[in-house]
């Protein structure tokens, strides 16, 4: 049986990228292919996925295990990094 | 940036743009609107920009505590970047793309992000944005807040004089 697919939309730095994901691996998958789709590279490391309220997705969990679909945006910026 | 607003409904919406000075509704989903960020960028883009967190009726500074800010683990203790001193009254951002970050840490140049994609006005609001614990916020006020933590350990001012 073929993998269930879905298109989310991530908004980085200002411009949005579409990307075919499959919902039930780990977020973290999806962060990779969607900094790779923007030219940006395939480090998921210090970005972080939040939704359109600001709560941040665990990289670990799937997208169905956060309860986002494809009608959801993501925000995807980097941690805070240095700083504080 | 009013072309890029539209990918952030429900995260911020620019409520007014007249040079110096943007202010920002931060948001926590479409229809809660939580605090008013101001940008002030008199000196754009020679310097990064400085900001605070008003209420939303623009009146009042939103002060030291009121605040819930994202709170991140780092290898030497946790780290959060929305601070405030008891001698200034007012939140200000500690982190990259800020003026006050920058000229605390010279080391760590505006001019490596400036002209970049994290040097743009939309990203330096989104990482405000990002900053503030939005989902907590728009929970309610029982929640630990950013800035009482900075408050209480900064050093007091040395008294003027002598």
């Amino acid at each position: 049986m073929a993998a269930q697919r879905e298109n989310i939309t991530f908004v980085i730095q200002g411009e949005e990228v579409n990307v075919e994901v499959d919902p039930s691996r780990p977020t973290g998958e999806d962060i990779r292919l969607a900094l790779k789709e923007s030219g940006i590279g395939d480090d998921p490391g210090e970005w972080k996925a939040r939704t359109v309220d600001g709560r941040i997705l665990d990289g670990g969990k799937s997208l169905i295990d956060e309860g986002v679909d494809g009608t959801t945006r993501l925000y995807l910026n980097k941690g805070p990094g240095r700083g504080g | 940036m009013r072309a890029e607003q539209g990918s952030y409904e429900g995260v911020w919406r620019l409520r007014r743009a007249a040079y110096p000075n943007i202010l920002v509704d931060v948001m926590s989903g479409p229809d809660t609107p939580l605090f008013t960020l101001w940008l002030g960028l008199e000196n754009w883009d020679f310097l990064p920009p400085t900001a605070t967190i008003l209420d939303l009726s623009l009146i009042t500074r939103m002060p030291p505590g009121s605040v819930p800010g994202v709170v991140e683990e780092h290898p030497d203790a946790q780290v959060n970047h929305l601070v405030a001193s008891p001698t200034m009254p007012a939140l200000w951002f500690c982190s990259p793309g800020f003026y006050e970050y920058h000229a605390a840490y010279p080391d760590d140049r505006w001019e490596l992000i400036r002209g970049t994609r994290e040097g743009r006005i939309t990203s330096i609001i989104e990482r405000a944005c990002d900053l503030v614990d939005r989902h907590a916020a728009a929970a309610g006020p029982a929640t630990p807040v950013i800035g009482q933590a900075a408050a209480a350990t900064a050093r007091p001012r040395r008294p003027a004089g002598g």
